[in-house]
């Protein structure tokens, strides 16, 4: 035996040494593990406990202990069991007090194992578990410590319900506190008292733990143990000490905390709480240092709880116990101010610990209408308190803000959170409480004094949130009183001037929020835009930022009233604009916020159109005139161009081209019609940009998106009524011919491919090739062509348009060659092909660009998609007839490609997921837009309809396919389009336009629309998702009213009985109930159905 | 990383909660962690520069011990600090917190302790904000994290150094070297999840366990 227990001591600590050998260890590992199991392992861990000195060695034989305890106890002997039980009996009251000071892990782990004995013997194999101990309290501190850990541990092991426990755990919580409450609660509670009143001075460690342990126990003993004039009053005692605050606290709090009857629950907490007590020992520690903060949080908690019980009590009896009720309120009128000064406490911990129930309070006040005096006296004290946590610190760190700073930030926000609930609740108090703060602050900063900061900062912070809650529409009435006044205060004053950017930002945040009241009240207009236009200026780049986007929130909401302070706006805005003002370096974003919000002002119908004008050309002409510099820089060396190109940083090509070209963009955003009629302006933009990006390399994304943004907008701005000069695309033709001879040179093939595709185009490449092949000086002649060919004739023109169609050819046919020719070039030819001839142009769109379509990459195909998408809705059913083909290819295209779609469906897609979901998305929108602009039937004439089939199971897989109901709510409408379309418009499909069309739709449909439905139903309080099953629902029914009784047989058959399984006379039943039911009815009906069947699997 | 002082740090929490995945993410504490392996646990010494000079967090990571076997609580002893990890989109890694805290302290007593949410990158998560309420009970500091994007990696470990060294302004003066991110975070979803944080704290904590988590 002797041997084993050196060997297990041994390998215990093998297993501790962390540099021992790791095989070592393993083994040593398996040793202990084996002992562990073995069925000696009790007497050796007991033994070994006797015998070793290390420590981890006890703790493991104590972990040996614990597990034979916890999952082998019933294997065991009763002498056994009353072996283990006197082993430590004997080692708390002898071994552990005649030794040395044992640390906390090892007496704590002891405890454990007792609670857990206690948890399986006690009261009937073990009665004299707790009694034992408490006989035995008077040898000594050490016992009585061990008593303590051990009272502890059966909180931890058996009651506190804070665990996760099995019914049967509960069960056994309950026999315990039974018995406990039978057999010893009294001597337990005697052991308390004797404990702080003995070792108050003598063991301040032990009383702090006992008064740990009462504050677990009071919620469920008697609370006539602890509610007496002995333990009260000792409380209170404590309280006064330092020492002992933070207990005491908690256990006054607990107490206060105990469940009981509102009118009993009244009465306890006045004869408990002892209000000079707790104000003497919140002022005392509210004076110390910081060191007393937990001790004030405990307080603070203290009075917060006393009050919030006061209030619920007062809340629940308040029809039944009039009396109490009323005694209640008295009572939380009286103990409020402590908790409020408690919230107002500088500290936010402490502050946050009462804040709880000033929470509480606010809310309890929303059911009272209306609200009693003496609660509109208790919220302005609410307010003042809000107000002062409201403000920064003055030393807050703006630069780098730590954690200390977040804290205080996210707090802020809860503070704010209880600010609205009361201007909710009592919106004129509140009003006229920020109306009073404010009165004095506006004085004190015109007589200047910029320190005031953060109480400005914090009520205009309160002003800011009051819009909100308070109709902004109210306010707009009248700038005599209210919210008018206030505003009108605020507006008019120079605060937009303080110095500090904290109140610059929230000035600008306010003067956003309420627009609408400057729209009405337009004389305050001057100050406001001055003040605008000093934050885009600012030195501080955090409020030259805000303020640029919020310029352009302001200008877009107020544009009707511009004009008469564009003048003023101008002369201050261009400058920054046109970076004239070398002090005012604008981030990128901020400076198109800052363009669009000057479109806005250009766009004003109050501003005179030749102002308007004459302020577009102010803006526009040097921007261009930089762009221009810069095509023809890249026209000078066109011969390496690309090289040239490559040498220029892709960084510094975009801010070149790309950042003009999103200015103007994003200018145009705020007034499309004038540049709508100022599009010679705009043309020479696209001019000179297609100019420069024909000569760069193509893998620049970005200025590949700075490129599609601006076409994007000059669709929309320029449209049908552009036409294009001839040079960009005689700047096309070369850029494809350069790219051609490379081509042609590599690969022999293509030329024979290109005679067969088109001898014409092949002369027209010829010929050229030869004109800019042999002239240094080609730019000279393609601009006399341009001209010529804008003044043509009609056939000269007809001509042109083919030069242009055979120009895209070209384009496609490089394209075919080239896997380097990419969306953007194609892009910008569409655009520019459409924009060149308006509608006229549809019927030369490249009839081959889908061929083009074959090199593109998902995202390639997306973005083409979306420029189509925009062409549709722009030209609506003008398209009719002329994108057929490219309908065609790009359907064909994107269709192959979904054969191959990977899971889009999955909580964390791959990137290339994310591309085909994207492609979907606008696959669908492309699809609704064909139906709402009469264009779906193009697909009919697509091969007499062969693609017809396709395209609609795309449509219903996109029901699944995308786990968004908003998408599958589009899916669904499109389907609906097709049938009202394509399908009949009575009972049978004899007079359907698509032969057979029904003959296949209507089996798709109604086997996908279950599974569909499934995820939606499974979370149908969601807004989406509803709406999403009611034009589920909606669609069936409508299909009913087309097809009739062949729907109903059809759904019956392929997808309630087919694919959901449901019973015969179940689906019978579903079927009657589409016909009878009411809409609403039906839906609900619906819902039920699918949630059934998911709950079914 | 000699002479840097060194602390213990408890990683505890339910199996498969991102325990590893979370202190591999720091890669020269993945690189020493080799010479150090130990049975059922591995150390992972992860090195912090903070304003007050660098310290060494040996951070134990319990993960993949059987339920019987190995040292258990054992390994809590000397602990100087603790995370307790759980699994937003897994309720009964959040029910068992109590349980982690209650070994933690019954072996270490008054140790500074972080509760930990990972994986609040995954969109169906399942432990929403409003519930978790723990770490108000116990006075813990509480951060939500996701292991796979390096979201706030650093909050636990820099709320437990200025804990340890007991200076509230201590920051750490350059970022670990992370293991790149596996997945992009959506800061719209996290300023959500912040937010309703923020109105859960000022919900008043239920007197009874949650029963309907």
């Amino acid at each position: 035996m002797t041997n084993q227990y050196e060997d297990a001591e041994k390998a215990v600590l093998c297993i501790y040494d962390q540099s021992s050998d790791a095989a070592l260890r393993k083994q040593a590992q398996d040793y202990c593990d084996g002992l562990k199991n073995s069925d000696g392992a009790l007497h050796l861990a007991c033994g070994l406990m006797m015998r070793s000195s290390a420590q981890q060695v006890k703790f493991w034989c104590l972990q040996v202990l614990e597990e034979v305890l916890q999952h082998r106890y019933a294997t065991l002997s009763d002498q056994d069991r009353g072996e283990v039980k006197k082993f430590l009996v004997s080692w708390i009251l002898e071994t552990c007090p005649a030794g040395p000071p044992q640390p906390p892990f090892l007496l704590n782990k002891v405890a454990q194992i007792y609670a857990i004995l206690v948890r399986n013997d006690y009261p009937e194999q073990w009665p004299e578990a707790l009694t034992s101990l408490l006989a035995a309290l008077n040898s000594g501190v050490a016992v009585i410590d061990m008593f303590l850990r051990v009272q502890d541990a059966v909180d931890a092991e058996i009651i506190n319900s804070e665990f996760h426990r099995s019914p049967a755990d509960a069960a056994v919580s309950m026999r315990v506190k039974d018995a406990l409450r039978v057999q010893c609660l009294n001597e337990m509670a005697s052991a308390w008292y004797i404990i702080l009143r003995e070792f108050y001075q003598s063991e301040p460690g032990l009383v702090k733990s006992c008064l740990s342990s009462i504050s677990r126990y009071i919620h469920w003993i008697d609370i006539g143990l602890i509610m007496n004039d002995k333990f009260v009053p000792a409380f209170y005692a404590l309280l006064e000490n330092d020492v002992f605050i933070e207990e005491a606290a908690m256990c006054l709090t607990e107490m206060v905390l105990k469940k009981m009857e509102p009118v009993p629950k009244i009465h306890h907490i006045n004869s408990l709480i002892n209000k000079p007590l707790i104000e003497n020992a919140l002022a005392v520690r509210a004076r110390g240092a910081s060191k007393s903060s937990a001790a004030l949080v405990r307080l603070a908690h203290l009075t917060g709880s006393i009050c919030k019980e006061l209030l619920v009590c007062a809340d629940k009896i308040s029809a039944a116990s009039p009396a109490e009720a009323l005694q209640a309120q008295a009572q939380l009128q009286e103990l409020m101010p402590l908790a409020l000064g408690c919230a107002m406490n500088e500290n936010d911990d402490v502050s946050s610990a009462s804040m709880e129930f000033v929470t509480i309070f606010v809310n309890s006040l929303k059911k009272l209408d209306p609200l009693p005096e003496f609660h509109l006296k208790q919220l302005s004290g609410v307010l003042a308190v809000l107000l002062r946590k409201l403000r920064y610190s003055s030393d807050f760190d703006f630069q780098n803000p730590g954690e200390s700073e977040e804290f205080w930030l996210e707090y802020r926000k809860e503070v704010l959170i209880i600010f609205k609930n009361i201007s909710r609740i009592a919106p004129d108090l509140t009003v006229s409480f920020v109306q009073d703060c404010m009165n004095g602050l506006i004085a004190e900063t015109t007589n200047g004094t910029p320190n005031n900061w953060p109480e400005i900062e914090a009520v205009l912070t309160m002003l800011y949130e009051l819009g909100e809650v308070s109709r902004v529409e109210d306010a707009c009435k009248s700038t005599d009183q209210g919210m008018g006044k206030l505003l009108s205060i605020v507006l008019s004053s120079n605060i937009a001037l303080h110095p500090h950017p904290c109140v610059q930002k929230v000035y600008l945040e306010i003067a956003n929020r309420y627009s609408q009241f400057l729209h009405k009240h337009s004389h305050l207009l001057p100050q406001v835009l001055m003040g605008f236009v000093q934050a885009v200026t600012n030195s501080r780049s955090s409020v030259k930022s805000r303020a640029c986007y919020l310029f352009l929130r302001v200008l877009k909401s107020l544009k009707p009233r511009l004009g008469p302070h564009a003048d003023a706006l101008m002369s201050s805005v261009v400058p920054v604009l046109l970076d004239q003002q070398q002090s005012v370096a604008l981030d990128h974003m901020d400076r198109l916020y800052l363009f669009e919000a000057t479109g806005n002002v250009l766009g004003s119908d109050s501003l005179p159109l030749e102002q308007a004008v004459m302020y577009l050309h102010q803006i526009v002409t040097p921007i261009l005139q930089r762009m221009s510099e810069v095509a023809m820089e890249f026209l000078r060396t066109s011969e390496q161009s690309v090289m040239v190109a490559n040498s220029v940083t892709s960084d510094d090509v975009w801010l070149r081209v790309g950042v003009p070209l999103e200015c103007l963009g994003w200018l145009s955003k705020g007034c499309t019609r004038l540049c709508s009629n100022e599009n010679a302006l705009f043309r020479q933009a696209l001019e000179v940009s297609v100019g420069v990006i024909a000569r760069v390399p193509y893998n620049m994304g970005r200025l590949q998106s700075s490129t599609l943004l601006f076409l994007h907008r000059m669709v929309d701005c320029l449209g049908e009524r552009l036409r294009l000069k001839g040079m960009m695309m005689f700047q096309f033709v070369k850029r494809a011919l350069q790219k051609l001879v490379c081509i042609i040179l590599q690969n022999k093939i293509i030329i024979i491919a290109i005679i067969i595709v088109d001898v014409i185009i092949v002369l027209i490449i010829l010929s050229i090739f030869v004109f800019v092949f042999f002239s240094n000086f080609y730019i000279v002649p393609i601009i006399i062509t341009t001209t010529t060919t804008t003044t043509t004739k009609h056939h000269i023109q007809h001509s042109y348009h083919s030069c242009l169609f055979r120009c895209c050819r070209v384009m496609s046919i490089i394209s075919n060659a080239s896997h380097h020719v990419d969306t953007i070039v194609i892009s910008t030819t569409m655009v520019l092909v459409i924009i060149e001839c308006g509608t006229g142009m549809l019927s030369f769109l490249p009839s081959s660009i889908g061929s083009m379509l074959k090199n593109i990459e998902v995202k390639g195909m997306t973005e083409v998609t979306t420029l189509i998408n925009q062409v549709m809705s722009r030209f609506k059913e003008d398209c009719n007839g002329h994108i057929d083909v490219v309908l065609e290819s790009l359907s064909d295209r994107i269709l192959s490609s979904f054969q191959s779609l990977p899971n889009l469906c999955v909580s964390n897609p791959s990137q290339e997921a994310r591309e085909f979901r994207d492609l979907y998305k606008i696959w669908l929108q492309l699809l609704q837009t064909a139906g709402l602009s009469n264009l779906i039937d193009i697909f009919l004439r697509i091969r007499s309809g062969q693609l017809v089939e396709p395209v609609v199971r795309s449509v219903v897989d996109g029901l699944t396919r995308i786990d968004e109901p908003s998408t599958n709510k589009v899916c669904i409408g499109i389907l609906y389009r097709m049938v009202q379309r394509w399908g009949a418009n009575g009972e049978g499909a004899a007079q359907e336009q698509l032969t057979g069309f029904s003959d296949f739709f209507l089996p798709v449909v109604a086997r996908a629309l279950f599974s569909s439905a499934a995820p939606a139903a499974s979370n149908a309080n969601d807004a989406q998702c509803h709406a999403f099953l009611s034009e589920i629902a909606s669609f069936q029914r409508n299909l009913r009213m087309a097809y009739g009784v062949r729907w109903e047989e059809t759904l019956r058959r392929e997808g309630l009985v087919g694919c959901c399984g449901m019973e015969e006379e179940a689906a019978k039943l579903y079927v009657w109930n589409m016909q009878q039911l009411s809409d609403r009815d039906f839906r609900e009906f619906f819902i039920q159905q699918v949630q059934n069947l998911i709950v079914r699997g | 990383m000699e002479g840097a002082p060194q602390f213990k740090l408890l990683l505890v929490g339910d199996g498969g909660v991102g325990k590893t995945t979370f202190v591999k993410r720091h890669l020269t504490g993945e690189f020493e962690k080799k010479y150090i392996a130990t049975v059922g646990v591995e150390v992972h010494p992860l090195l912090f520069h903070t304003n007050r000079g660098p310290l060494v967090f040996n951070v134990w990571d319990t993960a993949g011990q059987e339920k019987f076997g190995g040292l258990r609580d054992g390994y809590y002893i000397q602990g100087n600090c603790a995370i307790i990890m759980f699994d937003v989109t897994a309720r009964m890694t959040y029910k068992n917190v109590p349980n982690w805290h209650r070994d933690i302290v019954r072996v270490c007593e008054t140790i500074p302790i972080v509760l930990c949410g990972n994986k609040v990158d995954v969109k169906d998560r399942k432990v929403k904000t409003k519930q978790i309420n723990f770490h108000r009970k116990k006075n813990l500091q509480y951060y939500e994290i996701s292991a796979r994007s390096n979201y706030q990696f650093e909050k636990p470990f820099q709320w437990l150094a200025k804990k340890l060294v007991g200076d509230p302004n201590l920051y750490f003066v350059e970022s670990p070297a992370l293991a790149p991110p596996e997945v992009a975070i959506d800061e719209g979803m996290m300023r959500q999840y912040t937010l309703q944080l923020e109105e859960a704290n000022q919900i008043a904590l239920p007197d009874e366990d949650d029963s309907d988590l």
